[in-house]
């Protein structure tokens, strides 16, 4: 019999496939008939109609898991089986390769159920703007960078930020959009040549010889703190110790001995800074004994240390400068400076890293433009390329291995800032909102909020109604005496949290799936490739209509992917594509890896980024991703990659030796490096990562319940030999038969994406065992390959499967629902019109964007 | 409330008269005792999560022991002083959870994930929640959720703290010590008239974005009517908060019986002092239900531990376990502490805190991937379940919500089920 949600369900099915012209005819998941007989073999007689053991009965259960009921019934059955608990012990088991057979297919099949049960059947929800999104938007209106690291970053339940679905509203998330919009509003109006006819006045120029403040602090420190602690120190050794130390100055016996011996630890370091010639002309950036090179906005003064108040600064864009130079260049190592901020929380957190060419006798000079607002960063830290190893320790292995601190690689002759730089006027976004020199009335202001809401709501007018109370707040703040400024920022930030800014409503027309009005369609098309709304160009074209003819729309997806501005897309949607913020779930131990540091990851986050870009913008093909013969790299990257020939920061294309292992994205560090633990290489996340990824077969999550083999553990054996245990188990094969051999194809690359040869397990105690990789393995059921570069080639020869995917995240990713069979047939359609272009990686969007779907 | 019309009438007349109410929190308190029928002391609820679970064979008692003369595992060992104070109950689980990564998302709920068809994820409301909306109405806060920016790291799955609220949706949290204090206990210094027109403007505020949110309410299909749902919700749920903040615009927040913390606190450090502001918040009755989510990868940094959060949970025979087992004796030494106060923490009839708290510590996950037999630690007499007592249940997967069936009943929320409930626990219950 048919429950009424059952009836409903079919109802919805029937309708869908009559919609859309029975290209879907397989959303009902269910379990091959095949697997009857297990079924009467091992469950049957103890779960059935008499004897319901453990109150469930099996015989009846349907193999069309066609409702949440059924499917519920089926995960049961497949939790007791992954934990080995049925068939009980004294019942008759199955064998291994059967129960295998049957857990990877009710795997899978659980897995299809319930993609087909939650499919949304082509329907997008609304949806608010996602943390990106706000932030893009935001800056598009008042040209701010706002810091919304507060607000929730919309990754939780899986699936991409863009899926309405997840994006939550809650009363607290309502107040921190109002205050965001608030404090948005007070930097715009801070920055603006509205208020800034003295901006130019306040624009300060403030070069500071280095060796002026690094030489006070060294010498200070040295002379006071290290030399004259140590001389107070003999002194009272030297006396006749008839008086205390404190009549030396030191408090007692503890710390004389503490003095000498701090002295003669850290002195001769600091003596050698001292006594270095080129300390009187600049600074030297050593890895400890003088503090990074900092520049202040405000300075410090003298030194961080003392807590000086600062005197406030405005707010706004600031030029820094540093004019540096290697010492003395080796050419076996190159030297990279980064730059970080520091705030009292956080001594240094990593922005970005440059290249030095400069020289002693020709210096380069650095010039960064950084941001200053009111409660961010304003400190700025340089600083040599590093381990992350805190700097005592660096400092203190020097001191064992050759008595002082390492030679300096860098000197630095000057450092600047000079700001705040005046704003662009097209970037004062808001004096096109308020205009110049506005009569401070109630007209005014009504004015003003009405053309700011418009621009808030992306071309929509708001009503009248909603003016008049915005203007209300406005007239409730000059009444209480507030400024005109405060008063309409009092407006300004209500518009900032209501929906028709914070949501992407598309209206209902007569039928559940209408064509997207013009302007509804520019903010889709937008907020696709830019995360960010439409300018006025695109909102032009929509107004006047013209943005419905296909040709106009195709040249817009062109104009907007070669924008900029589309580099939101590139990082918002390839990080959560290909899963890279498990690059930011464990520290990479810095000991076993200490190239692999904050630059090199950023660098190697950065690689896959500009690949992507540059495929983007220069017709490449999807395919390129799999296998290339060449790399989107720069100075830093190449070093790491042993790469000659490339120096300076900017990523370009270089080409590869034929016999490279880079090329493609199992090549990059920041894809290998997600396939680890920090510590070692970790083939299960390799080869999952792989199926999911790259050839669309992804395995199941992983279960719960599932009894873990630790027998092996504190045994020498190798990392295949560990993980053939896999194999034994029913529960653990039926997944990992398929995910473990191509792990192992890529274990000539450690956890940091180095190639290697040999791999070793160390087991305190116990010994060492060292073997050389042997990368041979076979997919299943699947052709075999004895190397990685014959895995690459199986993988590359896949394209048609990594496309497959690839279209699958991009509709999830641009429509915001999660994908699911209704949408079969568009992936099907965008597979064959980018393959006839030889997948290019343009022709996916453009395909997307003309497609019937994207206009709903 | 008589007194309180009165000072409103007084400060509205412009007049500030200190009533003896107005400098300290007994006023409050009386306050609440007055609401309170029976006139017993106030229950208090207080959940702390800690996502990846626990090690597995060293922090659950044997089974074969159950009853009041246990052995304590090494990874209760902390506690010891406690022993007769707490009870710990195996063989409950969550039977829907089929998500080896979330120790919390369904923890208090109970919820099925896919139990909506045509949606992906599916939440209900958390015990704490049906907890509030009992509990809070006379304080300051219904409810305060703690939490941690280590959030990612930590095992806890989706969600913004442990709570959700009645329609499954996230309710967020206070994710650092400073944040959590300063809403407890910073003072708004501003006169009482310019608070008033304040928290006026915030009416305007809302009045105003609910007249574009009708603009688009109009135009939406009724899926999308639902979500817009969400932020009526939102702005229903301010205004309810405006209400409690006016109702209590004329009584000063409690002074903090703690100091305030230090910013950057993390792992041990900040775990303890979230522990010193959940006895405050009691101990001052700013609240009765909190609930926080702790921190598992800074913890794992302040102990020196250098693996990572998931990997730890995947202990082995080694280096991975010892690490695993010191997070399992750290976090009870913590918990120890935490109880410690709650005994300390005196009631103006002589009882203390610990009398009228019932605290909850555990997860959804056990050990590893596993599930099932959810580690579960109750303490306190609040909700007038057992203690001293190592429960081994016969069902081995009873529902969790069950328990939290049974603790809600026991502290005045006389709900008949909460999630996935088949009924109270009778083996926590008292006679």
């Amino acid at each position: 019999m048919m429950t009424s949600k059952q009836f409903l369900i079919s109802m919805v099915l029937l309708f869908s496939l009559v919609s859309s012209g029975g290209a879907s005819d397989v959303t009902v998941a269910t379990m091959p008939e095949r697997h009857r007989a297990f079924f009467k073999n091992y469950c049957v007689d103890c779960h059935n109609a008499e004897t319901t053991e453990g109150h469930l009965r099996l015989d009846d259960v349907s193999f069309a898991l066609d409702s949440v009921e059924n499917a519920e019934r089926w995960q049961k059955i497949l939790n007791q089986l992954n934990s080995g608990s049925m068939p009980p012990k004294e019942a008759k088991r199955p064998e291994n390769k059967e129960k295998t057979e049957f857990l990877d297919d009710l795997a899978q099949t659980l897995v299809k159920a319930r993609k087909s049960l939650s499919d949304v059947r082509g329907k997008i929800t609304m949806r608010r703007l996602n943390r990106r999104e706000y932030k893009n938007s935001i800056r598009e209106l008042l040209g701010i960078e706002l810091d919304v690291s507060d607000l929730p970053d919309d990754r939780g339940v899986g699936g991409f930020d863009t899926v309405g679905a997840s994006l939550f509203m809650s009363s607290d998330q309502f107040e921190q959009y109002h205050a965001l919009g608030r404090r948005a509003l007070n930097e715009a109006f801070a920055r603006s040549a509205l208020r800034g006819g003295d901006k130019n006045q306040q624009r300060r120029t403030d070069r500071r010889e280095s060796e002026d403040l690094a030489k006070r602090v060294v010498r200070g420190t040295y002379n006071a703190y290290y030399l004259g602690g140590y001389k107070q120190a003999v002194a009272w050794r030297a006396s006749d110790r008839s008086k205390p130390p404190s009549d030396f100055g030191l408090t007692d016996e503890t710390e004389v001995d503490y003095r000498i011996q701090a002295f003669e630890k850290y002195g001769p370091s600091y003596g050698a800074y001292l006594s270095n010639p080129l300390s009187d002309t600049g600074s030297l950036l050593t890895s400890y004994s003088v503090p990074d090179e900092v520049i202040a906005i405000p300075p410090d003064s003298p030194s961080d240390w003392d807590k000086t108040v600062r005197e406030p600064v405005p707010t706004g864009n600031y030029r820094l400068k540093i004019r540096i130079g290697a010492i003395a260049p080796k050419p076996q190592k190159r030297i990279f400076v980064e730059m970080g901020t520091r705030t009292s929380n956080v001594e240094f957190a990593f922005q970005r890293s440059f290249e030095i060419t400069g020289t002693l006798p020709k210096p380069q000079i650095i010039e960064v433009v950084v941001s200053v607002t009111a409660d961010g960063p304003r400190s700025f830290v340089f600083r040599e390329k590093r381990p992350n190893i805190p700097g005592d320790e660096v400092f203190l292995n020097s001191i064992k291995q050759i008595g002082v601190i390492p030679d300096p690689d860098l000197w630095v002759d000057w450092v600047e800032w000079d700001g705040p730089l005046p704003t662009p006027a097209e970037h004062d976004l808001l004096i096109q909102i308020v205009g110049e020199n506005v009569s401070e009335t109630t007209e005014s202001a009504r004015a003003i909020i009405e053309r700011f809401a418009a621009r808030a709501f992306r071309g929509r007018p708001p009503e009248a109604d909603f003016v008049d109370r915005l203007l209300s707040l406005f007239e409730a703040s000059r009444k209480a005496g507030g400024s005109f400024e405060e008063s309409l920022k009092e407006s300004l930030s209500a518009v900032l949290a209501s929906p028709g800014f914070l949501y992407l409503a598309e209206e209902k027309g007569e039928t559940e799936s209408r064509e997207l009005t013009p302007i509804e369609l520019a903010c889709r098309l937008s907020y696709f490739l830019w995360s960010a709304p439409p300018d006025e160009r695109l909102l032009a074209l929509a107004s006047s209509g013209e943005l419905s003819k296909p040709e106009v729309l195709a040249q817009q997806v062109d104009r907007l992917m070669a924008s900029e501005k589309s580099r939101e897309f590139v990082t918002g949607f390839t990080h959560q594509w290909l899963g890279m913020d498990r690059l930011d779930f464990f520290q990479f131990n810095a000991k076993l890896y200490p190239d692999f540091d904050e630059s090199t990851k950023a660098a190697a986050k950065a690689e896959v980024f500009h690949t992507v870009e540059h495929l983007l913008r220069n017709k490449g093909s999807l395919s390129s991703l799999l296998k290339s013969d060449f790399v989107v790299i720069n100075g830093l990257l190449a070093n790491y990659y042993g790469i000659e020939g490339v120096t300076g920061d900017e990523y370009r294309p270089v080409s590869l030796p034929a016999n490279s292992p880079r090329g493609g994205l199992l090549g990059m560090a920041a894809v290998l490096a997600i396939g680890s633990n920090g510590e070692t290489t970790s083939p299960v996340e390799r080869g999952a990562w792989i199926l999911r990824k790259l050839l669309n077969d992804p395995p199941p999550p992983a279960p719960p319940n599932v009894p873990q083999i630790s027998r092996l553990e504190g045994k020498l054996l190798t990392a295949r030999e560990r993980l053939l245990a896999h194999q034994e188990e029913p529960q653990c094969a039926s997944c990992h038969r398929k995910i473990d051999p191509i792990g192992f194809g890529l274990e000539n690359f450690n956890a940091v994406g180095v190639w290697r040869t040999e791999d070793r397990y160390v087991k305190p105690g116990v010994g060492t065992k060292e073997w050389p990789i042997d990368p041979a393995g076979a997919f299943h059921n699947g052709p075999a390959f004895k190397s990685y570069f014959e895995l690459r080639d199986l993988i590359a020869a896949r394209e048609g499967d990594f496309a497959r995917g690839f279209s699958e995240a991009l509709i999830e990713y641009a429509l915001g629902r999660p994908y699911s069979f209704s949408d079969e047939d568009l992936a099907l359609r965008l597979v064959a019109q980018a393959k006839a272009k030889n997948f290019s990686l343009q022709e996916f969007f453009q395909a997307l964007v003309a497609s019937p779907e994207f206009r709903r | 409330m008589p007194d309180q019309s009165r000072r409103r009438f007084l400060s509205a007349a412009g007049t500030m008269i200190a009533l003896p109410a107005f400098e300290s929190w007994g006023w409050t308190r009386r306050l609440a005792a007055a609401a309170d029928n029976s006139g017993a002391r106030p229950k208090r609820v207080v959940f702390l999560g800690f996502g990846w679970g626990v090690t597995n064979d060293t922090w659950f008692p044997d089974v074969k022991q159950a009853g009041g003369s246990y052995i304590l595992p090494e990874g209760l060992k902390p506690l010891e002083r406690h022993k007769s104070d707490f009870t710990v109950i195996q063989g409950l689980s969550n039977q829907y959870n089929n998500e080896a990564h979330w120790g919390s998302t369904f923890w208090l709920t109970g919820a099925n994930r896919y139990s909506e068809p045509g949606q992906s994820f599916h939440n209900s409301i958390s015990a704490d929640q049906v907890a509030a909306a009992h509990l809070g109405a006379d304080t300051r806060f219904s409810s305060i959720q703690l939490g941690s920016e280590d959030v990612k790291t930590s095992g806890h799955g989706p969600g913004l703290s442990l709570a959700w609220d009645a329609r499954g949706k996230p309710i967020s949290g206070l994710d650092n010590p400073v944040g959590a204090f300063h809403r407890l206990f910073s003072a708004d210094s501003l006169p009482l008239e310019q608070r008033q027109a304040k928290l006026a403007q915030r009416r305007s505020v809302l009045d105003a974005v609910l007249s574009d949110a009708r603009r688009v309410e109009r135009k939406l299909n009724r899926g999308d009517a639902d979500k817009l749902d969400e932020y009526f919700q939102s702005i229903r749920d301010i205004e309810v908060r405006l209400s409690k903040e006016e109702q209590w615009l004329s009584i000063p927040k409690p002074g903090a019986p703690v100091q305030e913390p230090h910013e950057g606190l993390a792992g041990r450090d900040e775990i303890r002092m979230m522990y010193e502001l959940i006895v405050a918040a009691f101990r001052t009755d700013s609240t009765r239900v909190i609930t926080y989510r702790q921190p598992v990868g800074t913890l794992l940094k302040s102990l020196s531990i250098k693996f990572a959060p998931h990997d730890v949970s995947h202990y082995l025979p080694g280096e991975r376990t010892v690490a695993s087992q010191q997070r399992d004796t750290a976090q009870s030494e913590l918990l120890a502490t935490l109880i410690d106060q709650l005994k300390a923490t005196k009631e103006p009839d002589g009882s203390s805190l610990f009398d009228h708290t019932i605290l909850v510590y555990g997860s959804n996950i056990r050990t590893i991937h596993y599930l099932d037999n959810c580690p579960t630690l109750i303490a306190g007499r609040g909700a007038g379940l057992k203690l001293g007592e190592h429960i081994v249940l016969k069902e081995k997967n009873t529902p969790l919500c069950n328990l939290w069936l049974s603790l809600l009943n026991g502290v005045g929320a006389k709900v008949k089920s909460h999630g996935d409930s088949t009924g109270t626990l009778s083996e926590v219950l008292v006679g």
